[in-house]
């Protein structure tokens, strides 16, 4: 990029909200999958004319556009690793409308999920999409993730409730997809064909979610088993039953032992896994309810099922379970996280697959995930020194997903491809469905600027600028 | 050292984002730089040869209120706070550190007869350049001090600083034999502070000292990256006390306490004292919120409110956590329960009540105005709670809350240590008039005369030392 195009960008945003120095490229070179590529300037356009122009100018200079919310993805889909221009949405953070009536929110991309809850909550309403990291990810990061959550088995996830975008297209289009109404049939739905394609389609300006009523009541269980395999039992049970809960999530006993410190009760050392369990609705509801799956639980062979019956109870546990992710890196410093997903009564398949391969290749996995809607989080734990089992664990990683799609499910559930999964995109998609998605890649963005090399765009020797973490 | 220990040391920011939830730098400047994943990533790339320590990597380093929230939080269990300390002593040690400000640092922190005279000099020049704001109680002054250049809400300096008034053995009882510390702000700034101090250890029969010869506890020297200094300080503050052959040493400032507790361990090691010395001393140092709690306040399940007799209104006070006290020494429970059995008045929580207000030592001397809007975010968190006085235990706190408040238009909302409040609801009437009046009491040095004053220490000093003071107001 040189020196004029660099002036261009400064006109249109302004000199103070972009940079080239080297330490703010620095600042934007990673995300949590924790991978470095140096773009070759940051800026923070605070709206949609600003991004069409930077956009334009990249068509004619033809550098890399690269969207970021807050750079908490964990596929590493907000890294320039062509090169080119970080454009952030930070300065776009502003919640415009929040309609109880129509119980629908405007807001910029920028804003915060946790920040739309606290909104939201104060009219009663609340935005289901949950991620763990919905206190520090934006909602236009979890439009162009899909993003899930803990609330996703009964909720479903992002995609859901977004109605309407405003989107500037790779040509500079400034574009308003779908419709504030709940129906809405009026030409192809270009609102769920955004939502989900990781930057690669168009960088989201705004949005319109849907929010629904808090429910009045929560009831949260946490249920311990003695093995595994029938922690799985369980949760194909509680899902075979008439009772929905809200949540549903698992942890083994390694992933448990990594945040026990936030538990107030001591888990017994002969629990090898714990089912977090929520019901919400009516009072009457959620304690009929919670009855029902408490009995599926010891059905199952639970060893025991406990219910938090204070807030700061259930607090404790939700804190736990959202620091899992990065918690887990203090057993080793090195983790290859995979997020899997494969229809939830194969979740028992899924989890003995799983033990298997931990011991034919002799590596420590950690599993913990959403059980209910049959998305597990396969964390590998390496010590990236021992170079061997890195290998090992590279292996181990194919026939997990060679395993996953043999049950009939997917790479990812909810993290995205991005450049982590980009390498074994062909093991769940047959050829004809990746042309038809280049197809449409081409027609919108002919000149490949926005986002390039992500998903199955897969290009090697553009992974290979990844800074390493030694000198030189 | 086995394996997971050096696990421990190893263990690295994974660059989850989380710690962005609870910076509050993060939550007044949204930007990757404010949080510890920001500064995680820039020291990491110096240290791994990509980056240079420039004058930019140095200001978002130093761009850091230390409050420790971010090291609280993490999932990780990364050491943010002492990664960024290092990362700022290696600046030092590479001669990266802003000049004006090491030399500030090396020369006058640490050379505590130096920074006593400039604190004296300043003390005189305050009377030449002080202009009143209408404040009600009229204590506000609002001046440019010589280390502070922009307009703020400062408190004066006291008339008579605490250690001057204070040597030796200053109460003899056949209970314990105490020392106070009471650090530079306190002596400087609110020594009444510290008489409060002593009268709450005086009815609880203790011998209480001021040892002579303690000087600076080194804080914003080893927030500065000048860890040599430090470590001369320590050892300097170590001889003072041990003459005394004290029982405990008290301090009502979190910083400092913080600081004595936490490295002056490492510090004195590194100075080669011997391990047996160092334990007896760091052991001694309690926050007078902890040592009254162990050794005079009512079990707090049992402390009912009670009015005071003749129906004396009640006050109703909020308490503010300082980040030293509470992320640092654990001392949380304890101010709290202090209130709660203190007659006559009335505690209500405020929201957020640990996270810090914003003044983070020398942070807001060079970034004020982001100081001051995380100050505006507890401010309106205090004002929330409808309560007539705001009760802490860090005389850095003290100070920038006040700003804060007269800032706001709510200077008649009270700034309390905790000492005040004990001192003022549960002492003898005569001696809480006396330690109160000279902790808050405003100005009284006539302008002429401090300009004749002035004039006479600059002229009583040696020549180097004239030197190091034209630079202490460079800056
Ligand atoms: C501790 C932790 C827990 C997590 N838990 C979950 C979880 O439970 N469920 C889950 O789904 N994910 C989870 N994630 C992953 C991550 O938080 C989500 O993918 C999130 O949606 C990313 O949002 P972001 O704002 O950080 O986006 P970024 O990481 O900045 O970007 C992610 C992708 O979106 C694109 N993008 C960002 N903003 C825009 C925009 N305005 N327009 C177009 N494209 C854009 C980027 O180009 C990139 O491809 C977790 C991450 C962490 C660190
Ligand atoms: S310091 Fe801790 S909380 Fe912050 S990004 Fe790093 S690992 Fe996450
Ligand atoms: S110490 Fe406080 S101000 Fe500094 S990065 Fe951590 S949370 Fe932010
Ligand atoms: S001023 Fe008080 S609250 Fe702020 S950092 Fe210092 S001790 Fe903590």
């Amino acid at each position: 990029m040189d020196s004029s195009v660099k002036n261009q960008i400064r006109t249109i945003v302004g000199k103070e909200h972009c940079s080239d120095r080297k330490e703010d490229l620095f600042l934007y070179s990673y995300d949590a999958m924790n991978r470095r590529y140096l773009p070759d300037m940051v800026a923070h356009p605070s709206s949609a004319q600003e991004i069409s122009r930077l956009i334009n100018l990249a068509n004619e200079k033809l550098f890399a556009i690269v969207p970021r919310g807050a750079g908490t993805g964990l596929t590493g889909g907000s890294l320039a690793v062509d090169g080119g221009l970080v454009i952030t949405t930070s300065r776009m953070n502003r919640i415009l409308e929040i309609d109880p009536e129509n119980q629908t929110a405007w807001v910029e991309a920028g804003v915060f999920n946790g920040d739309l809850q606290s909104a939201a909550a104060a009219h009663g309403l609340f935005f289901p999409p949950d991620p763990a990291s919905m206190d520090f990810s934006t909602l236009g990061g979890n439009a162009a993730e899909n993003a899930g959550g803990a609330r996703a088995v009964k909720y479903g996830v992002t995609r859901d409730y977004v109605m309407a975008l405003e989107v500037v297209m790779p040509t500079g289009e400034i574009v308003h997809t779908g419709s504030a109404a709940i129906k809405s049939v009026t030409g192809y739905d270009l609102t769920r064909l955004i939502v989900g394609s990781e930057g690669t389609l168009g960088v989201i300006t705004r949005l319109c979610l849907k929010l629904i009523p808090i429910p009045e009541a929560v009831g949260t269980m946490l249920a311990a088993f003695p093995e595994i395999n029938t922690a799985a039992k369980a949760v194909a049970m509680i899902m075979s039953s008439r009772v929905t809960p809200s949540t549903l999530e698992f942890m083994d006993r390694t992933a448990v032992e990594c945040v026990k410190e936030y538990l107030q009760d001591d888990i017994p050392p002969d629990v090898a896994a714990l089912l977090l369990i929520e019901v919400d609705g009516s009072p009457s509801v959620v304690e009929a309810d919670s009855k029902v799956l408490e009995k599926k639980c010891l059905e199952a062979g639970a060893r025991y099922v406990q219910s938090a019956r204070e807030s700061e109870e259930r607090e404790a546990l939700w804190t736990a379970r959202r620091s899992l992710s990065p918690a887990i890196m203090k057993i080793r410093p090195l983790k290859i996280n995979e997020d899997v997903a494969v229809p939830r009564m194969k979740i028992p398949d899924l989890i003995t697959g799983i033990e298997e391969l931990a011991r034919k290749h002799r590596l420590t996995i950690v599993n913990f995930g959403h059980a209910g809607d049959g998305n597990v989080h396969v964390n590998f734990l390496l010590d990236p020194e021992d170079k061997e089992e890195v290998s090992r664990a590279d292996h181990c990683v194919k026939e997990l997903f060679q395993l996953v799609i043999a049950l009939g499910g997917t790479l990812s559930g909810e993290h995205g491809i991005g450049i982590a999964k980009a390498p074994y995109l062909d093991i769940e998609l047959e050829s004809s469905a990746t042309d038809v998605m280049k197809k449409i890649k081409h027609a919108l963005d002919p000149n490949n600027i926005l986002n390039p090399h992500k998903t199955f765009d897969y290009d090697k020797t553009s992974l290979e600028r990844e800074l390493s973490p030694h000198n030189g | 050292m086995d394996k997971d220990q050096t696990r421990q040391l190893k263990r690295q920011c994974v660059k989850c984002g989380k710690c962005q939830t609870v910076c509050p730098l993060f939550s007044v400047r949204p930007i990757e730089a404010s949080a510890a994943r920001g500064k995680m990533a820039l020291a990491e790339a110096v240290t791994q040869g990509h980056l240079d320590e420039s004058d930019t990597y140095r200001n978002y380093l130093e761009t850091c209120l230390l409050c420790g929230a971010c090291e609280e939080i993490c999932p990780n269990k990364v050491q943010t706070l002492s990664a960024m300390l290092g990362a700022r002593e290696r600046l030092v040690a590479n001669g990266r550190s802003k000049s004006g400000k090491k030399l500030i640092l090396e020369n006058v922190v640490g050379r505590p007869r130096l920074l006593d005279l400039a604190m004296r000099l300043g003390r005189n020049f305050l009377g030449l350049a002080f202009r009143r704001i209408p404040a009600e109680s009229g204590i506000r002054r609002r001046f440019p001090l010589p280390l502070i250049t922009r307009d703020r809400t400062l408190p004066s300096l006291a008339d008579n600083f605490f250690t001057d008034r204070y040597k030796g053995q200053v109460n003899s009882g056949s209970g314990p034999k105490v020392g106070i510390f009471p650090g530079c702000m306190t002596n400087y700034f609110y020594p009444g502070t510290a008489e409060g101090i002593i009268g709450l250890l005086k009815k609880l029969g203790a011998s209480v000292y001021v040892p002579e010869g303690q000087v600076c506890c080194g804080m914003p020297a080893l927030t500065g990256g000048a860890r040599e200094v430090v470590r001369k300080l320590a050892c300097q503050n170590l001889e003072a006390f041990e003459k005394y052959e004290l029982d405990a040493i008290v301090t009502g400032c979190a910083s400092c306490g913080g600081n004595l507790k936490e490295n002056y361990g490492g510090l004195l090691r590194e100075a080669g004292v011997e391990d047996q010395r160092i334990e007896e001393f760091t052991s001694k140092v309690f926050d007078i919120n902890e040592y009254l709690f162990r050794h005079r306040a009512p079990d707090p399940r049992e402390g009912t409110v009670q009015k005071e007799e003749g129906g004396k209104e009640e006050l109703i006070v909020t308490y503010h956590h300082p980040c030293h006290l509470h992320r640092v020494q654990g001392v949380k429970a304890e101010p709290i329960a202090l209130i709660q059995s203190t007659p006559g008045v009335r505690y209500v929580p405020m929201a957020d009540d640990q996270r810090c207000c914003g003044m983070g030592g020398s942070f807001s001397l060079e970034h004020y105005d982001m100081a001051k809007e995380v100050n505006d975010q507890k401010v309106a968190r205090i004002i929330e709670t409808g309560a007539d006085a705001v009760v802490t235990s860090c005389p850095a706190c003290i100070m920038h809350i006040r700003d804060g408040l007269s800032r706001n238009q709510r200077g008649d909302i009270e700034v309390l240590h905790l000492t005040e409040l004990l001192q003022r609801y549960d002492c003898e009437k005569q001696e809480a008039g006396k330690a109160l009046d000279s902790g808050t009491r405003g100005l009284k040095t006539g302008t002429y005369d401090a300009e004749h004053r002035t004039q006479n220490i600059i002229r009583g000093l040696k020549p180097a030392d004239k030197r190091d003071y034209l630079l202490l107001f460079e800056i």
